[in-house]
């Protein structure tokens, strides 16, 4: 567990105009953030209280500027919602950390062995719902996410239309997402 | 590993999926219009946001799954059916069968039902002077919309409604297509579905309705509904009919309402799973289904023995050539490419 992540989270000012193109990075904000996320994967009302304030903030925002990166304002709120759950909640468990996950491939040892369990766990839950998938949904997930294929390539690859493509893979993502995930 | 989705998560489905869209949406054709409309539908729904937030974590999740590669994924696509069932069975019955599936029109009343058609929509336009969200589909496209009171329409292809709350009630008119209902339960707020032939009330309930030119077929699938033609109806049409879970019934201006004797509600919601089911459906029918799905090939039947001719089977919405080759090995069916489409017909007698 890193607390001074917890306790120092880039309280940075939300993006000014000018930034140029959005990139919906999704890593770049808050790894408290993903890690709260991660672990509420399953519906708890922690999310929806979490997505209700985020919001109410996110209609208090002037309409052009959140259409400049409607992307970039939503995790820049989320993370300072997730930082005052924290402060409300002090020491707040959070096992997961997704940059722990670069440390253990590089330094296994370095790792608390809590951690590695959930990553390894969370590796395993991933593996378990694909399998579920059914087997085109299922390779078209790995073509695009593992294999950084083009959905062009993907529908040239299994002669289907671009646009079946992006369905199935949106379906994919979505049972992933829906699916019970456990702790 | 409890990996099973619930009911619940079933019809939370849609809004994860259209999270996964909008991500990708914005990765792969950023533009301002394209962000405008995004912000517009985070703004529509706490449960949008919640959605996008869960979507991006998954896909952060996913980010660094099976590095080594050491799944095959030619070996997942050899397990991979085509994506059409055969068809089953050929019914070589025509006017003998009894109509049970939805699919099936009628084409009697239809100038009567352009009429009230029109009539209804002059009667929409002087509501819609106050206001009213729309959400339609275009060809081929589907999307889930959650209302304020937390009701979902599930928009099927082709379809447009518009959505008018007041304080003392949520109506809806269904002015194309089909969509199908969730609705919250509010108390002294009824939710109303109009169509130009039928008006249904529910109160806590999941019902269909699928409006045609010929009528309104409504489907319920869970709760209890009221159906009542959709005008002052004239004598012959009888009053209003309550229907519960399991039934369905079709509305037509000047008819009575009928319930259908055998109604097959999986068919009846086939659609949100973008498969095409036909039981004994003539080709008439079946083309004009897979045409509503799909703005090209249009397929053509021509000859009034090739349109009648019925089959049964399930189709991906999304591949209409599947039927026509399917059809294609048929003895008794040829059919040509041209520029307008494809037409089927039936094959010349030795």
């Amino acid at each position: 567990m890193n607390e001074e992540r917890i306790k120092n989270p880039h309280p940075s000012p939300l993006p000014q105009a000018g930034e140029g193109k959005e990139k919906g990075g999704f890593e770049q904000y808050q790894p408290a953030l993903q890690r709260f996320l991660l672990r509420r994967l399953r519906c708890t009302q922690d999310a929806r209280d979490l997505a209700q304030e985020v919001y109410l903030r996110v209609l208090r925002v002037a309409d052009p500027k959140l259409v400049r990166q409607p992307l970039s304002y939503l995790y820049r709120i989320a993370s300072n919602v997730v930082y005052e759950f924290h402060i409300h909640q002090q020491h707040e468990a959070v096992t997961f950390d997704s940059e722990a996950m670069e440390q253990l491939a590089e330094h296994p040892a370095n790792v608390q062995p809590d951690e590695m369990s959930d990553r390894l766990s969370l590796q395993r839950q991933i593996a378990g719902v694909l399998k579920e998938l059914p087997p085109l949904q299922r390779a078209i997930l790995l073509m695009q996410k593992r294999d950084g294929l083009s959905y062009a390539e993907i529908a040239q690859k299994l002669s289907i239309s671009v646009h079946t493509v992006e369905k199935y893979l949106f379906r994919a993502l979505a049972v992933v997402r829906a699916t019970k995930w456990e702790r | 590993m409890s990996n099973q989705r619930d009911l619940q998560g079933r019809d939370e489905l849609a809004i994860a999926e259209r999270a996964a869209a909008w991500l990708s949406a914005l990765r792969h054709e950023d533009g301002e219009d394209r962000r405008a409309a995004f912000a517009e539908w985070l703004r529509e729904s706490p449960r949008h946001v919640e959605e996008v937030l869960f979507a991006s974590t998954v896909e952060r999740a996913l980010a660094g799954f099976d590095a080594k590669g050491e799944i095959d994924v030619e070996e997942i696509l050899r397990e991979a059916p085509g994506n059409v069932v055969q068809l089953k069975e050929k019914a070589h019955l025509t006017s003998a069968l009894s109509p049970l599936g939805r699919r099936r029109g009628r084409k009697t009343g239809w100038v009567v039902a352009a009429g009230m058609a029109m009539a209804a929509v002059a009667g929409w336009v002087a509501i819609d002077s106050f206001g009213g969200e729309r959400y339609s589909t275009s060809i081929g496209e589907q999307r889930a919309v959650e209302l304020d009171d937390g009701s979902l329409v599930y928009l099927n292809t082709h379809s447009r409604v518009r959505v008018r709350f007041t304080a003392d009630g949520r109506d809806i008119e269904l002015l194309q297509g089909e969509a199908l209902f969730k609705v919250a339960q509010e108390a002294g707020r009824p939710f109303r579905v109009h169509t130009a032939d039928a008006v249904i009330q529910a109160l806590g309930t999941q019902f269909n309705v699928y409006r045609r030119t010929g009528g309104t077929i409504v489907s319920v699938i869970d709760g209890r509904v009221r159906v009542a033609h959709g005008r002052p109806a004239a004598d012959t049409a009888g009053g209003p009919t309550e229907l519960v879970a399991g039934e369905a019934a079709e509305v037509a201006a000047e008819r009575p309402i009928v319930k259908q004797p055998a109604p097959d509600l999986a068919q009846a919601t086939a659609w949100r799973q973008r498969r095409l089911v036909f039981q004994a459906d003539t080709l008439e029918d079946i083309a004009a289904e897979f045409n509503r799905y799909n703005r090209t090939p249009q397929i053509q039947i021509e000859g009034e023995a090739a349109r009648q001719t019925r089959f049964t089977g399930v189709f991906d919405a999304d591949d209409p050539m599947s039927l026509v080759q399917l059809l294609g090995k048929d003895r008794e069916l040829t059919f040509e490419e041209r520029a307008d489409g494809l037409v089927l017909k039936s094959r010349p007698g030795p």
